[in-house]
């Protein structure tokens, strides 16, 4: 639908803040993926991308990103589908409160928070320490510069960019497509694999879009819990920048994270667009 | 035509009780039903009962506890107190889909992301149903709903009046002991409303199943129901066949409710063993007595004659006939039919008049006419009752 301004008027609307987007954008992967194939005598090379695929700790640390961000956005789905579903079904009063809790913490500063995280996630920490003493181990878990860590740390921050977008949508669903459903004999577990799942997958896949984005580019939140053992992507584009100086290094490795991440989104809303073809079809059938 | 209001002491649920048991066997009852929001009563000691094969209509203002009755039947709802019994089993606790009722929502609630065979497949197919069995129960519903050439399409890519078939065919593929439905009509256009209204009863018909339907449109109850219940405030006010509605209002509510009528006040002046005499702004007028209400005289009296009941003749009334001087102000013209509007000394409001195949311009905005019509076309409540509506 097309409100009655001509094209030309919402261009200029439209225009500041897509050319600051663009931008912000264009130009520094321009100056970085130019810096990717020139070497320090000026000459034209792809030396830095072979080195980064025939290096064994570069590849596992492109394995690494990858794992920890798909790690994050599963369980960034399986918490944020009870929060969203109780707080589309629940009255506005509930509702508030969750979405007071879930939005809380992003008030808060990833380097406050995650240092918060190194204080009850170390060995003598009170999650380690609790769990000794009700027994569940005998020694501590490593929790803190561990995957275990980061993943909890990640899950933490990008929660509520999970929640939110699956929420709208299942609060979009009408109500009484539940009530059919259980009229036509669907328990409460079908009535969401059949009707409530395939329904919110728009708010899944937008989710899913920001927190894998998110969590695959992150860098404080791996470099505090992490710690030295575990390398991903952004750590390993600033220790070759700041602490190696290697700039043409550093930006090889960062347009591979770029264009990885970039064929992973390609993939995920393939798949999505085929779990939604209902959709536009009857978008097209309203035209 | 008040003979046929029995009065035998009876409230309205117990007479009916009396009669369902007298006649075919009962498909569904609902017995002393309380639905209780906080303060609010949505329902209100509900009584009801369906004949198998009867399409029974449950007509009412938005916010009467019609939907709520529909919905306590489906299992949506849980009443505070009360039964329902369906072919005389009580369903009150039990899961909706064991209670083998299909119900077609208002927006038809079909699942926009299923085709079309899937929709209607969907009971079967929860059931755990066989594949092999699921595909032709699918397609006979299908062909009953005649829409078996669009069984690929989404929802969103259907019409209306189409959308509403196949949430039909989602219900019945059930086989439903009771087929429910709420406002099913309401949002679409007025020519497919129609359309749709006769299609909806032909199938009925032609498969004998139970409905209860749920409308605040009274032509619409009008037009397809066998029985029509009309609710106010949480309570069934009376039940009975569209013309026993129309000709024998037990209340004032049901009176205004179905179709329309003028209505005078006047003061009872003898209560008598065959006629009442009634006194409207110095006319005294003659019905036949006792009426279906009790009326005492000397008590004011509500008196009712709907349009088409009313005479209204341009000459004056011989010696010992009735006729009341009204004066005509605005003729409308409405097709087969047209309206005349009177002011006249007996009440305030215009009178309505309607008469059929007549020309408007046959009769002048401001001459005088006589109004007078039948005994026993007069409706009467006691004052009192009005109050209460």
């Amino acid at each position: 639908m097309m409100r009655s301004r001509s094209k030309g008027q919402w261009a200029l609307l439209a225009g500041p803040g897509a050319s600051f987007m663009l931008l912000a954008f264009v130009a520094p992967v321009t100056i970085l993926a130019a810096s990717s194939f020139v070497d320090p005598g000026k000459h034209l090379t792809l030396a830095y991308y072979w080195r980064f695929f025939t290096e064994p700790q570069s590849i596992s640390t492109l394995w690494n990103s990858l794992r920890l961000a798909s790690y994050t956005t599963v369980w960034a789905v399986l918490l944020a589908y009870p929060l969203a579903y109780a707080m589309a079904s629940l009255g506005s009063g509930w509702r508030n409160t969750i979405l007071i809790v879930t939005i809380l913490p992003l008030t808060i500063s990833v380097v406050i928070r995650s240092f918060g995280w190194q204080i009850l996630l170390r060995n003598g920490g009170p999650i380690n320490q609790s769990l000794i003493a009700l027994g569940v181990i005998d020694e501590p878990l490593r929790l803190i510069f561990s995957e275990t860590g980061v993943v909890i740390g990640l899950v933490h921050v990008y929660l509520p960019f999970m929640v939110l977008p699956l929420a709208s949508a299942i609060e979009r669903i009408d109500s009484r497509l539940e009530e059919a459903a259980m009229i036509l004999g669907a328990s409460a577990f079908k009535r969401f694999i059949y009707v409530v799942l395939p329904l919110s997958v728009p708010g899944l896949a937008a989710g899913a879009t920001l927190v894998f984005t998110a969590s695959i580019s992150a860098y404080v939140t791996p470099a505090l819990l992490g710690g030295e053992g575990v390398q991903v992507m952004p750590t390993m584009v600033a220790q070759q920048v700041l602490t190696l100086m290697d700039w043409s290094f550093g930006s090889a490795v960062s347009v591979i994270l770029t264009v990885v991440s970039l064929g992973v989104l390609i993939i995920h809303w393939g798949t999505v667009a085929r779990f939604t073809n209902w959709s536009s079809r009857t978008e097209a059938a309203k035209k | 035509m008040n003979t046929r209001g029995i009065t035998l002491g009876l409230d309205d649920g117990m007479t009916q009780r009396f009669r369902a048991s007298t006649d075919r066997e009962a498909d569904l009852e609902v017995r002393d039903l309380v639905k209780e929001y906080d303060a609010f009563r949505a329902l209100d000691h509900v009584d009801l009962t369906v004949r198998k094969g009867e399409l029974i209509s449950l007509l009412g203002p938005s916010g009467c506890g019609k939907t709520t009755l529909l919905r306590s039947i489906a299992g949506l709802v849980d009443p505070s107190q009360g039964s329902i019994r369906i072919k005389g089993k009580e369903i009150l606790g039990i899961a909706p889909h064991q209670r083998n009722v299909g119900f077609v929502f208002q927006s038809y609630a079909l699942f926009p992301h299923m085709n079309v065979r899937d929709n209607v497949g969907f009971g079967l197919k929860m059931r755990g149903e066989k594949r092999s069995q699921i595909g032709p129960a699918v397609d006979r519903a299908l062909e009953t709903v005649k829409m078996h050439h669009l069984s690929h399409r989404y929802p969103g890519e259907l019409s209306g009046g189409q959308q509403q078939r196949i949430a039909i065919a989602r219900s019945i593929v059930l086989n439903p002991t009771l087929l429910l439905l709420d406002e099913p009509f309401a949002a679409l256009d007025r020519a497919l409303r129609d359309h749709m209204q006769m299609e909806v009863k032909a199938l009925q018909r032609r498969l004998g199943i139970t409905t209860l339907f749920v409308t605040h449109d009274q032509d619409e109850a009008l037009r397809i129901s066998d029985r029509i219940a009309v609710m106010n405030a949480g309570r069934i006010e009376q039940i009975d066949s569209p013309i026993g509605l129309y000709q024998n209002p037990r209340t004032a509510f049901v009176l205004n409710f179905i179709g329309k009528s003028n209505v005078f006040s006047g003061k009872i002046l003898q209560v008598g063993e065959s006629t009442t005499t009634i006194d409207l702004g110095g006319h005294v007028i003659e019905i036949p007595a006792p009426a279906n209400a009790k009326l005492v005289s000397g008590d004011s009296a509500m008196v009712s004659v709907r349009p088409e009941r009313i005479n209204a003749n341009s000459s004056p009334p011989r010696a010992g006939e009735m006729g009341i001087p009204a004066r005509v102000s605005d003729a409308v013209f409405l097709g087969g039919m047209m309206e005349l509007y009177l002011r006249s000394g007996i009440s305030e409001q215009p009178i309505v008049i309607s008469r059929q195949g007549d020309d408007p311009s046959s009769v002048q905005e401001g001459s005088e006419m006589w109004l007078s019509w039948q005994p026993g076309d007069v409706i009467t409540f006691p004052a009192a009752t009005l109050g209460a509506k």
